[in-house]
């Protein structure tokens, strides 16, 4: 069986089991029952509440993970994730400004969020470019870094002078979940990241030279600086969306391209779609484990990413500096 | 092919002076030209101007009597291939991926390679005698071997002329024979080569024209005989040398300071 065959089936059943965990469990047969029919005993549980965020959490796991492995080619660094650019940062203050402002809804967020990431990677490519050098990643990642701890500032003064009631919502929103999602999350997601994700999708081929720096992927025939535009946007749109339908979770760009890139090799063709399968599932059962480990209490799903991908970030560090 | 600078000047933003100032340059197809001199002297600055990596401050380079700024760099790359001085990966690459990245500027954007491109990487890879090693990770390789599999990944993009920066830096002698031998075997094929090197007598013994290159100027050119001349070559230096024949090629010698009083 083709790797690609085997990561979508497991994607398939982590899927199947997020659907039948929960403080209702399904069963397998009454599981496909509900999917079968709107009539049958469990449907309103499995079609209006789990469907959509079984799926909201797979799309934006895929999403991150395949931001996460353009970002690791772009800045040559199987370190980086969009958290360490700066681009959650800054995609998390606007949207804390804007719940904190009582700008909810589920458009509106989502909007502050892309004009905060933008606003960070505008940012972050200026402090990295001062003095008319050309784009170095070396200087990206410190720019993204001195970035983030600005953002962090930012949010803790917003948290500060919040009230109680909008201190709780802020604090929520920050530690991420998928407690919200609903179809209409699910489109207004989908309608925001389709595009960037076709984009890095298609500019697989580029992330390969990318990979192996400026002088040799300009002479084999790629326009670097356009290719490192076009990517950085495209992950930055889809870092946003992400921030602002399920708030900050990390780590997700960095568990499955690291191990796929393993098994498959790095070339971003075939590493790409396996990625998105392999993220996809990964935060689908991150997100399986927040709401039924300490059941009744559901756990933020960025705090069963982190625990998973810090020991993660230990063994690279260790790695990468080897 | 016809590579062409005239008066190019380089100024990088910020700096004091110019990296390159003043230089006519012509590489016509078939022949071999060194690029020598000191440290510093704007060896690199010069080929990066010449494939049009850094913008030119003054003067110009065509290529086949187009602009260089002019070239798109998927048109210039099924031209002139260039083998960087040094470059690196985070990630483990195979051999005949590395190579086969040569092929990038005759892909369609989403197309996969067709029969033809492979073939391209298969006579790369038996050329540059690296067939056995392709399924081998790039970062298992010796220095040689990668450098070899660089010049396999230059000769995929079918370039009519090939660059190459400092390729035997971290060469053993034997190696850095080697590497020559196979350049100079490529030529003889018909490809036109442009190496920058620190080694004035593999490159008297093979470059048809020499270059050197001091201070960002040109300070002479012509065949071997006209370069590796005594007097010039201690000036540029800044080191008393002595140059001498062997087998038919001039050969570059360092004194003592002193001026040979002693030993």
């Amino acid at each position: 069986m083709k790797p690609i065959a085997g990561l979508a089936l497991l994607a398939l059943a982590a899927c199947v089991l997020a659907l039948a965990v929960g403080a209702t469990p399904v069963p397998l047969h009454a599981l496909l029952a509900a999917l079968g029919s709107p009539d049958a005993p469990s449907a309103a549980i499995v079609r209006d509440i789990r469907l959509p965020r079984v799926l909201l959490a797979f799309t934006v796991g895929g999403c991150l993970g395949v931001t996460g492995a353009s970002l690791q080619a772009l800045i040559r660094n199987p370190l980086a994730d969009p958290y360490l650019l700066g681009i959650s940062g800054g995609a998390g203050v606007a949207a804390v400004l804007a719940i904190a402002l009582g700008l909810n809804g589920s458009w509106g967020i989502p909007l502050a969020a892309f004009v905060g990431g933008l606003g960070a990677v505008a940012l972050v490519y200026r402090l990295s470019t001062v003095a008319g050098r050309r784009l170095d990643p070396h200087v990206l990642v410190l720019a993204g870094v001195v970035v983030s701890a600005f953002t962090g500032a930012i949010i803790s003064a917003v948290l500060t002078l919040s009230t109680a009631e909008q201190l709780r919502n802020v604090f929520l929103w920050l530690l991420g979940g998928f407690s919200g999602a609903s179809w209409r999350t699910l489109a207004v997601f989908s309608a925001y990241a389709g595009l960037p994700l076709l984009a890095l999708f298609a500019a697989a081929r580029s992330l390969d030279l990318l990979s192996l720096g400026t002088e040799p992927a300009q002479s084999l025939g790629l326009d670097a600086g356009r290719s490192r535009r076009l990517v950085y946007v495209a992950a930055s749109l889809l870092t946003a969306a992400s921030v602002a339908v399920c708030g900050v979770v990390g780590f997700v760009g960095l568990v499955a391209p690291h191990a796929l890139r393993g098994l498959l090799g790095p070339g971003h063709r075939r590493l790409l779609p396996a990625v998105f399968l392999g993220s996809g599932g990964f935060l689908v059962l991150a997100d399986a484990v927040a709401r039924t480990v300490v059941r009744p209490i559901e756990l933020p799903v960025g705090v069963v990413t982190a625990l998973v991908g810090v020991p993660l970030f230990a063994v690279l560090l260790r790695r990468t500096l080897r | 092919m016809i590579l062409q600078a005239q008066g190019a000047a380089i100024r990088y933003p910020g700096a004091p002076a110019a990296a390159v100032q003043d230089v006519d340059l012509t590489l016509v197809p078939g022949e071999l030209v060194a690029l020598v001199g000191p440290n510093g002297g704007g060896k690199t600055s010069l080929v990066h101007g010449l494939l049009g990596l850094v913008p030119l401050s003054a003067g110009q380079v065509t290529l086949d009597q187009r602009p260089i700024a002019r070239w798109s760099r998927r048109e210039l790359a099924q031209l002139v291939a260039l083998v960087p001085q040094r470059e690196d990966t985070p990630f483990s690459w195979r051999v005949e991926d590395m190579v086969g990245f040569g092929r990038y500027a005759h892909l369609g954007p989403l197309s996969a390679m067709t029969v033809r491109d492979r073939e391209a990487v298969d006579q790369a890879l038996r050329r540059c005698d690296v067939a056995g090693l392709r399924r081998r990770s790039v970062e298992t390789l010796s220095g040689g071997e990668w450098q070899r599999v660089r010049i396999a990944r230059a000769l995929a993009q079918e370039p009519a002329l090939l660059v190459l920066d400092e390729p035997t830096a971290s060469l053993d002698l034997g190696h850095e024979m080697e590497l020559f031998d196979l350049v100079a075997g490529l030529v003889a094929e018909g490809l036109s080569a442009l190496v920058v090197t620190h080694h004035l007598n593999l490159a008297a013994r093979y470059a048809g024209r020499m270059v050197l290159i001091d201070d960002g100027r040109v300070a002479a050119a012509g065949t071997p005989g006209e370069v590796m001349r005594p007097e010039l070559l201690s000036a540029v230096f800044r080191w008393p040398v002595e140059v001498i024949a062997l087998e038919g090629a001039a050969h570059v010698v360092p004194r003592r300071r002193d001026g040979g009083q002693g030993r």
